[in-house]
């Protein structure tokens, strides 16, 4: 395999990465749950809402492919609308978290003493005020719905990604070249976006793929309570709810749910996995091709 | 220390403590006590404070009032030896039995007074004191204008006493049979007592251990104790999945409603199986109108949605323990012979009512509304087929707004809504309990923001009235109104469907909620 | 080392103060109130029965009463269940909560640790992508429909242990395995991924070749630094599980805390929400001080960097 000598850093991410079966299979599942989720409800002549009693908890057949829940709906079809909402919520949350989670730990981390007690005192204090505590008013105020569900999730994830980013950059701020760097007057965004966040991409990664279920099983949480995404609309995770209590009679109910979970779960940690080797991979490269 | 043997003594240590626990006394009790389950803790067991569900169903357990209900649904007395009333209605002279509470001492006319007087008390705090106020004095009282004095309940004599009503009540002697009405022992007043306190009914609360259990001993001082054969209850905390999970293993001797629930999913299931029981409630599933909002400020709308609803399918499908279809806004079993024509799933004639109604108002088409209802289970599902219903028969658009419980109840009261899902329990087993809520728009428990002038005056009428059958015409000629103003719209009469182990027998469940267990027993 | 304790303890009664007030005014927001009952209460009992508890007083006239009463560490009667104070309900539901999550993180913090350790220090392809397999699998399922799996497989089908309740050795197995499956499969990634990067390091490199056995460059070295985002995870996590989980105590019908506050959230009974948040936050805040003082005896180069400032 010939490497050109003027790929880009992302060219070459790609090329790592797709040395890996793993993460191959892993970007492969969600490809096909997305296309599923999105193509599939078209080409079905059943609706998500669709109430037709005659056809209630019928199991997997021909006709329907995973069943029909309690009120005759086609569960296939409801997966579908589920996988959309359940994506868009884990990752529209798991993208904020990285975010506000990351330049906060990494501010802490860089500038150190008194900047660093006073941030992290904050993420101390808003940690220890209980969830359910925020969620309830802010979803009074702004109606169930996704939107405030992300919203919610959001506020109450971050605190993780922060704790985590912080302890891991204040080690690899020990590293000679920070000290260099700041040393040549670099500023603030410089070190962070340079320097320590692509060593600390790895666990950032992982915290970041491991957050995406957390947002999930909170919404499914919010919905056991009452919370959750309004009804007809359903997310895995509400729909794994309903089916609980059936779990003796109409299994099909929550395994079908629950199973699209799990893959979609799988998938994004297989595809962190392959990047943070493909990252590790890319490190072997000189070291002056990767300070650009 | 390496990690395996941090691990070891960690088990250790763990093991050891739980070994020192003995498992509760129950095990035993098992045996000769009935195991019922409840799905929350009783908030009170002060018979003053009650409200909820878990509270009430415990206190009919503890107490005995002056009447109760009989199996047949008939009033009989109970603490009561024997009650005289004035011609006028008005004067209740009560002579007591010689009952005695679970410490011995005997129940006193005091007793009942003063307990009585303390609910109307403007400085306690008992959520029930408004069902007081038919005695006179009483609401005048609890607003401070009044001396505790002034109300018009008094002993005359140790076993004596006399009750002073504002206006004759036709159904008081049921009234006088509910749990706010049931005394409470001197020590619980003068708050001298811990959570255990004395009672005068059937058992008395040997310990309360909440979130866990709450066992109940046959009170030897009860005056029935001799003919009771049950030597106790014990009364788990459990959700419903749990409890029916227990009552399949042979663990618990009830499981389900009226002071629990059953898994939805589980009722077909068990109805197959030939185990489930039911037993019919003195309530009403309805959905709220606000009567004063578009578009059901016009009747005909509120018709049109009614008729559209189709209740069989709903109770065949969705809530399959065989629920009533509700056609008339007062449960059948109450008596009430109303001139209504209310149809299930009559589409023809919806489409037709609807029509009118829009043309009327000149509104433009398609009518969207929102319903609300509590986020549970069971509301979002019946929701959920109801929304479909409205869409296919009217064309008109349905948006479902689900909240929790406390979220749902504030949007009522503020009249925030357009339709909603509620529902109505009978406090006592009389037509007038639900006809009363529709008396007024400013009855808090009303919220349709409907009255009717007429309405009220056959309702004050029935209450003047003695003949039982006369009055009920009265009452059925006012429920004839509402079925054509159509403030709700009935939807279905709840069946209490629960499960009853096989050696537990003599239980009576009532349709106003409650069990009664004075003639149960345990086949060995 | 007592200055720092000092300055510590300082900011735990203020990020205290924080928690209250911002607690306390996001409780007051909520629509509703103890109060109301879906059958309604005839207005004057309404607001006769809101008076009585101290409810119509202006907002900053309850906050100032009420933080009178936290000083002197009373924290009321609940609202709902009339004759239970709160530091009762408290007392009552925390130590079983807390049985639950100690056992839970026996099984969760060692298990993970050594897991994902192993898994990255032997590197053999079979081991690494089973590890990655499970703690995916386990990751992926919500706690509740593990331990209602759990509860269907073992005890209601094997009958091998208890359905539900609280009393014995036995009924504690299956919430704490509940409970603790999730972390356990966090960790081990966390801990596989920086034992794997730790052992690229020049200096295991270094002792390597200096012909040191791998089990003590592991055990001297490596763990050290791995285990320091591990404490970043742990101090949240120990809070929360040490304070019950709502969902697990609800199946499994045990007496905890985590019950109680959902309840008391959804109830709206105020002096309880504040009396568990209270409660709560305290014992996190202790918990993080004690992660952070670990975390710095673990690295003493994150000490040395805060007292060069």
């Amino acid at each position: 395999m010939s490497v050109s000598v003027s790929q880009s850093y992302a060219q070459r991410i790609l090329f790592a990465y797709w040395q890996q079966p793993l993460a191959v299979m892993g970007a492969a599942l969600l490809w096909v749950i997305m296309l599923l989720a999105i193509f599939a409800p078209s080409l079905s002549a059943y609706t998500y809402f669709g109430v037709d009693f005659a056809a209630k908890n019928q199991s997997p057949s021909l006709q329907h492919l995973f069943g029909t829940d309690d009120l005759g709906r086609d569960l296939f079809i409801r997966v579908c609308y589920g996988i959309r909402i359940s994506l868009f919520v884990g990752v529209a949350a798991a993208c904020i978290d990285l975010v506000i989670g990351v330049l906060w730990g990494a501010a802490a981390a860089l500038y150190g003493g008194k900047v660093d007690e006073c941030l992290m005192r904050i993420v101390d204090v808003l940690n220890a005020i209980p969830t359910l505590l925020l969620i309830i008013p802010l979803i009074a105020v702004m109606g169930s719905g996704v939107h405030s569900i992300v919203l919610a999730l959001a506020l109450v994830g971050w605190l993780t990604m922060a704790r985590i980013v912080r302890a891991q950059l204040m080690q690899i701020k020990q590293q000679g070249f920070v000290m260099a760097a700041q040393g040549l007057g670099a500023g603030f965004w410089r070190i962070v976006f340079r320097h320590l966040l692509p060593n600390a991409t790895g666990t950032i990664l992982v915290t970041m793929a491991l957050t995406v279920p957390v947002a999930i099983f909170t919404e499914a949480f919010l919905s056991y309570l009452g919370l959750g995404v309004q009804a007809p609309v359903a997310s895995l995770g509400s729909m794994a709810n309903e089916g609980l209590p059936a779990l003796e009679y109409y299994p099909w109910r929550i395994l079908f749910p629950s199973g699209f979970i799990v893959l979609l779960i799988l998938a994004f940690n297989l595809v962190a996995e392959g990047l943070q080797k493909a990252l590790e991979l890319d490190r072997a490269t000189p070291v002056a091709e990767r300070l650009f | 220390m390496n990690a395996s043997s941090w691990l070891s003594s960690g088990l250790c240590l763990l093991l050891g403590f739980f070994c020192a626990c003995s498992p509760s006394e129950s095990a035993d009790k098992g045996k000769t006590f009935a195991r019922l389950s409840l799905l929350d803790d009783p908030q009170t067991l002060d018979p003053r404070k009650m409200r909820d569900v878990g509270s009430i169903s415990v206190a009919h357990l503890l107490y005995e009032a002056l009447t109760r209900i009989n199996s047949e649904g008939a009033v009989e007395l109970a603490a009561a030896e024997d009650i005289e009333v004035s011609p006028d209605g008005r004067l209740y002279t009560i002579q007591l039995k010689n009952g005695k509470w679970s410490d011995g001492s005997p129940v006193l006319a005091d007793d009942f007074v003063e307990t009585w007087k303390s609910t109307l008390d403007p400085t306690f705090p008992a959520p029930n004191a408004y069902q007081l106020y038919v005695i006179e004095g009483a609401k005048e009282a609890k607003g401070g204008s009044h001396a505790l004095n002034a109300i018009g309940i008094q002993t005359i004599a140790p076993k004596t006493l006399v009750i002073t009503l504002k206006e004759p009540v036709p159904y008081f002697l049921e009234l006088l049979s509910c749990p706010f009405f049931y005394p409470v022992h001197r020590s619980l007043r003068e708050g001298t007592t811990g959570e255990l306190a004395v009672s005068n009914g059937p058992f008395q609360l040997v310990q309360a251990r909440a979130r866990q259990e709450y066992l109940l001993e046959k009170n030897h001082h009860f005056r029935l104790a001799p003919f009771m054969k049950l030597a106790g209850v014990s009364i788990q905390v459990l959700s419903e999945t749990t409890a029916l999970q227990l009552f399949l293993a042979g663990e618990l001797d009830w499981a389900g409603s009226p002071i629990s629930t059953l898994p939805q999913d589980a009722i077909q299931t068990l109805k197959e199986s030939k185990i489930l029981k039911m037993a019919p409630a003195a309530a009403t599933y309805w959905f709220r109108f606000n009567t004063s909002r578009a578009p059901f400020n016009h009747p005909s709308v509120r018709r049109a949605f009614a008729l559209a609803l189709d209740r069989q399918s709903i109770v065949n499908h969705v809530t399959q323990g065989n629920q009533v279809p509700a056609l008339t806004v007062v449960p059948p079993l109450l008596g009430l012979t109303p001139q209504g024509n209310l149809q299930d799933g009559n589409v023809a004639e919806a489409k037709q009512q609807l029509g009118k109604g829009v043309e009327e108002r000149g509104w433009t088409l398609p009518i969207t509304v929102t319903l609300r209802c509590v986020a549970n289970a069971r509301s979002l599902k019946i929701a959920q087929a109801v929304q479909q219903q409205w869409q296919e028969a009217l064309g008109v658009e349905v948006n479902i707004a689900a909240s929790e419980f406390k979220t749902n109840i504030e949007r009522m009261k503020a009249g925030d809504f357009e339709i909603c899902l509620s529902d109505w329990v009978a406090d006592i087993a009389d037509p007038v309990n639900f006809l009363e809520i529709f008396k007024s728009k400013e009855n808090p428990t009303n919220l349709t923001f409907w009255e009717n002038a007429t309405y009220a005056a056959l309702l004050d009428k029935a209450a003047l009235v003695k003949d039982p059958s006369e009055r009920f015409d009265l009452l059925s000629q006012a429920e004839t109104i509402l079925l054509e103003e159509l403030p709700v719209a009935p939807l279905m009469h709840p069946t209490f469907n629960y499960l009853q182990s096989d050696r537990l027998q003599g239980v009576y469940v009532s349709p106003l909620g409650y069990i009664d267990l004075v003639e149960a027993y345990l086949v060995p | 080392m007592k200055h720092y304790l000092f300055k510590k303890a300082i900011t735990l009664t203020l990020s205290l103060l924080v928690v209250v007030t911002v607690a306390f005014l996001l409780m007051k927001s909520a629509p509703g109130d103890p109060f109301q009952y879906e059958q309604a209460l005839p207005e004057e009992i309404y607001q006769q029965l809101a008076t009585q508890h101290g409810l119509r007083a202006p907002l900053l006239i309850q906050y100032v009463g009420y933080l009178k009463q936290l000083v002197s560490l009373d924290f009321g009667h609940s609202l709902i269940y009339k004759e239970r104070k709160v530091w009762d309900m408290i007392a009552d539901g925390f130590p079983t909560s807390a049985l639950l999550g100690f056992e839970a993180l026996f099984l969760c913090v060692p298990l993970g640790i050594f897991a994902g350790v192993t898994a990255a220090v032997l590197k053999r392809g079979w081991l690494t992508n089973s590890l990655i397999f499970m703690s995916v699998l386990t990751v992926s399922i919500p706690s509740f429909i593990l331990a209602t799996l759990l509860q269907y497989g073992f005890a209601i089908s094997l009958d091998w242990l208890p359905i539900a309740r609280w009393g014995s050795f036995f009924h504690t197995i299956l919430p704490a395995l509940s409970l603790a499956v999730m972390p356990m499969a966090f960790i081990a990634r966390l801990a596989f991924t920086r034992t794997a990067h730790e052992m690229k390091q020049s200096y295991v490199m270094a002792a390597i070749a200096k012909g040191l056995p791998l089990s003590y460059i592991v055990k001297a070295h490596v763990l050290r630094n791995v285990l320091v985002p591990i404490c970043g995870y742990l101090a949240p996590l120990i809070a929360n599980i040490l304070t019950g989980s709502f969902v697990i105590e609800k199946l499994f019908a045990i007496p905890g805390l985590g019950f109680w506050f959902v309840t008391s959230v959804l109830n709206r009974d105020y002096p309880l929400i504040m009396g568990i948040t209270v409660f709560y936050c305290f014992l996190i805040l202790m918990i993080t001080l004690i992660v952070d003082l670990l975390s710095a005896l673990l690295d003493p180069r994150l000490v040395r960097e805060r007292s060069a400032r």
